[in-house]
């Protein structure tokens, strides 16, 4: 108690060096932690988005790239795959659906995803959820729009409105065809995956995008064949989602598409995907939690070395406690009591900032990473990790404690200045 | 009425040099035979004979530095403990008493005034006389005999001391040399030690403010019947205490080392 007061009393002294002290602790603890949770919360977000589907099915490429792209809507699919090539899946004995996407095309900085009504029945997020109408109708006619639930909310759509559709994923288009809009007639409920920022069109919809694309083309009259051919089956996908009867013929489906003829074609398992994607990450994520860590190393060192350096001018202050009974026993104490001080002090600030920065920060994280930050209670590794900085802080304290319970000894009551 | 201390040779002098009344009553000081190096094989910095101080009686230490006065006084508050012989005080044998044990006794018995820079310069002056009460459950129960708080307690000392309550809540800093020495004579004196050591405690004063400042020391002791043992170089002072112990012919190591 007393002591506890003494070093309350000896800090408000120092205010200055304290509060940069703190400070330091406090920056360093939310970064750290800040940097665990990111990390902790891409995983969860990546994990959650897609479930259900057996295989991925797309164009020649590595499995990472082909997830992001389909699943994760990051990065643009590098090449096609041929209608020809889905129907022949979609007839193997093995399959049970199949949902072709086709990516490529943006409303207003959001991806438009062509599919069919299949993607409403059987694609599946966070384990085993469906997707679910928040309001109106699903995809019926070729001039449908369903929206993912963010972007009618943050571009106040409703049902029945009509958007404009333009080619190419970029945020603003300079190629948008007014005279042929899409109508709203669905909204799904939220997700908190990429599908809230996906507006779903039909596979017939796409054509006529790219068909109305052509048209103004200056190089479409190169390519009258497709132009012309408005056939509601679209020219080329960009992957097919796929689920088995029994997931035991994951590999052998697997197998057949990676050797199949007509053209070069990969099919991954999104678990094993992941796994992957995460062996990339990892070393990564290990890299920065170790940076990060050693972010906390340099602010307990300057918590060590404001500490250290009170200490001389301190020796008097301790001899006079001595001298009042105290005993060295509590000249240790109340310099390791500073530092644990200090350290919690700092360490507390530091979550409350990050919680403030992962509040502030959210929305701009989910619109620009397509991240979703749960701002919750802290996991049992962070409360690890903090307990772990504080009880470094007091180990830390124990330096100085020493040295002026040393002091405290060898000077006794004399003071000398 | 003022006895100047002679040099003892041995006990069974000394004995015979202690007046009647000073050997009536259980002395609060006692020192027998007392030896003391601060290194192992050092030579010896004190060795003393015999030494009693009565309670209640006003001691002046004189002697040049360098003489062993501080470390009469780290062996009489348990800083030291001596190699050889016995430090008795308030009917307790320090030399047999553990580290932590001597620091709770210092803590309950012994208040301290130092030459400067005396107090806690975080504190307020009501915090820093508030201080010995915060580790000694005595000193606290003795204070609130006399007041109802602690807090009360300390102001009453400062008044006592003529330091007035609008200094109370003042940084210590703030205060002139002279006021921060009457600061620590009120914490020395808080919770009414048996014992109080004042280490050269007008050094840093003017001379007029030495009489005052030695006047409210000698009125507040006198309360309490606390002792005080009161070290100095400046033997103009020693006019007005009970005894003078002249060190450097008292301390027999002092003697054979330093000449």
């Amino acid at each position: 108690m007393a002591i506890w007061h003494l070093a309350l009393k000896s800090l408000r002294n120092r205010l200055f060096v304290v509060v940069l002290t703190v400070a330091t602790i406090a920056l360093s603890v939310s970064l750290l932690l800040g940097v665990e949770r990111i990390r902790r919360e891409t995983r969860t977000s990546f994990t959650n988005t897609i479930s259900g589907t057996d295989l991925i099915v797309g164009a020649r490429s590595g499995a990472v790239p082909l997830l992001l792209s389909t699943v994760f809507r990051i990065g643009n699919p590098t090449a096609n795959i041929s209608w020809e090539s889905h129907e022949a899946l979609a007839a193997r004995p093995e399959v049970a659906w199949t949902i072709p996407l086709v990516l490529g095309d943006s409303h207003r900085g959001y991806r438009v995803l062509g599919t069919t009504g299949v993607y409403f029945d059987h694609y599946r997020y966070a384990r085993d959820r469906r997707l679910v109408l928040a309001a109106g109708t699903p995809l019926g006619s070729i001039d449908d729009a369903v929206l993912g639930s963010e972007i009618a909310a943050k571009l106040g759509y409703t049902v029945g409105q009509e958007i404009v559709v333009a080619h190419g994923a970029g945020e603003v288009s300079f190629l948008e065809h007014d005279d042929r809009p899409f109508r709203v007639v669905g909204v799904l409920a939220p997700t908190g995956t990429p599908v809230d920022r996906t507006v779903h069109v039909s596979l017939a919809g796409i054509d006529r995008i790219h068909a109305g694309f052509d048209d103004h083309d200056p190089l479409a009259g190169m390519d009258h064949e497709h132009a012309h051919d408005r056939h509601w089956e679209p020219r080329s996908l960009t992957a097919v989602l796929v689920g088995l009867k029994s997931r035991a013929a994951a590999l052998q489906v697997q197998r057949f598409v990676n050797e199949y003829d007509s053209e070069p074609l990969t099919a991954i398992l999104p678990g094993l995907a992941l796994q992957e994607l995460w062996s990339l990450l990892s070393v990564a994520e290990r890299a920065l939690l170790v940076v990060s860590g050693f972010v906390v190393v340099v602010g307990l060192a300057g918590m060590l070395t404001a500490l250290l350096t009170s200490l001389e001018e301190r020796r008097r202050e301790m001899a006079i406690l001595r001298s009042l009974g105290a005993r060295p026993v509590h000249v240790f104490s109340l310099v390791v009591g500073e530092a644990g001080l200090l350290t919690l002090g700092g360490a507390l600030a530091g979550v409350a900032a990050l919680y403030g920065l992962l509040l502030a920060a959210r929305p701009i994280i989910e619109s620009r990473l397509g991240l979703f930050i749960a701002v919750g209670a802290p996991s049992g590794y962070e409360i690890v990790l903090f307990t772990v900085v504080c009880l470094a802080g007091l180990l830390v304290g124990v330096v100085p404690g020493y040295r002026i319970y040393r002091h405290s000894l060898a000077d006794g009551l004399t003071i000398r200045f | 009425m003022k006895a100047q201390a002679t040099v003892c040779e041995g006990v069974s002098v000394c004995a015979e040099v202690l007046s009647a009344a000073e050997t009536a009553a259980a002395p609060l000081v006692a020192l027998e035979d007392l030896r003391f190096a601060w290194e192992p094989d050092a030579p010896a910095v004190i060795d003393i004979g015999e030494l009693r101080v009565a309670r209640g009686e006003r001691v002046f230490v004189a002697g040049p530095s360098g003489c062993g006065k501080s470390t009469l006084l780290a062996l009489l508050t348990g800083v030291a403990t001596p190699q050889h012989g016995a430090v008795e005080v308030s009917s307790t044998r320090l030399d047999r008493l553990g580290g932590a044990a001597r620091d709770r006794f210092r803590a309950d018995h012994v208040g301290m005034i130092f030459q400067q820079f005396n107090l806690i310069p975080y504190l307020s002056v009501t915090e820093n006389v508030m201080l010995p009460c915060r580790f000694s459950r005595q000193r606290r129960a003795r204070a609130l005999d006399r007041s109802a708080s602690v807090k009360a307690e300390a102001e009453r000392l400062l008044r006592r001391l003529e330091l007035g309550p609008e200094l109370a809540c003042k940084r210590v800093t703030e205060l002139s040399v002279g006021q921060q020495q009457r600061v620590a004579a009120a914490r020395a004196l808080m919770g009414a030690p048996a014992l109080v050591i004042a280490d050269e405690p007008t050094s840093s004063l003017d001379v007029d403010l030495r009489e005052t400042f030695i006047d409210l020391l000698f009125g507040e002791c006198a309360e309490n019947r606390t002792t005080l043992v009161f070290v100095s170089h400046d033997v103009s002072l020693a006019t007005s205490f009970d005894r003078t112990i002249d060190l450097p012919v008292f301390n027999r190591a002092g003697r054979a080392g330093g000449e």
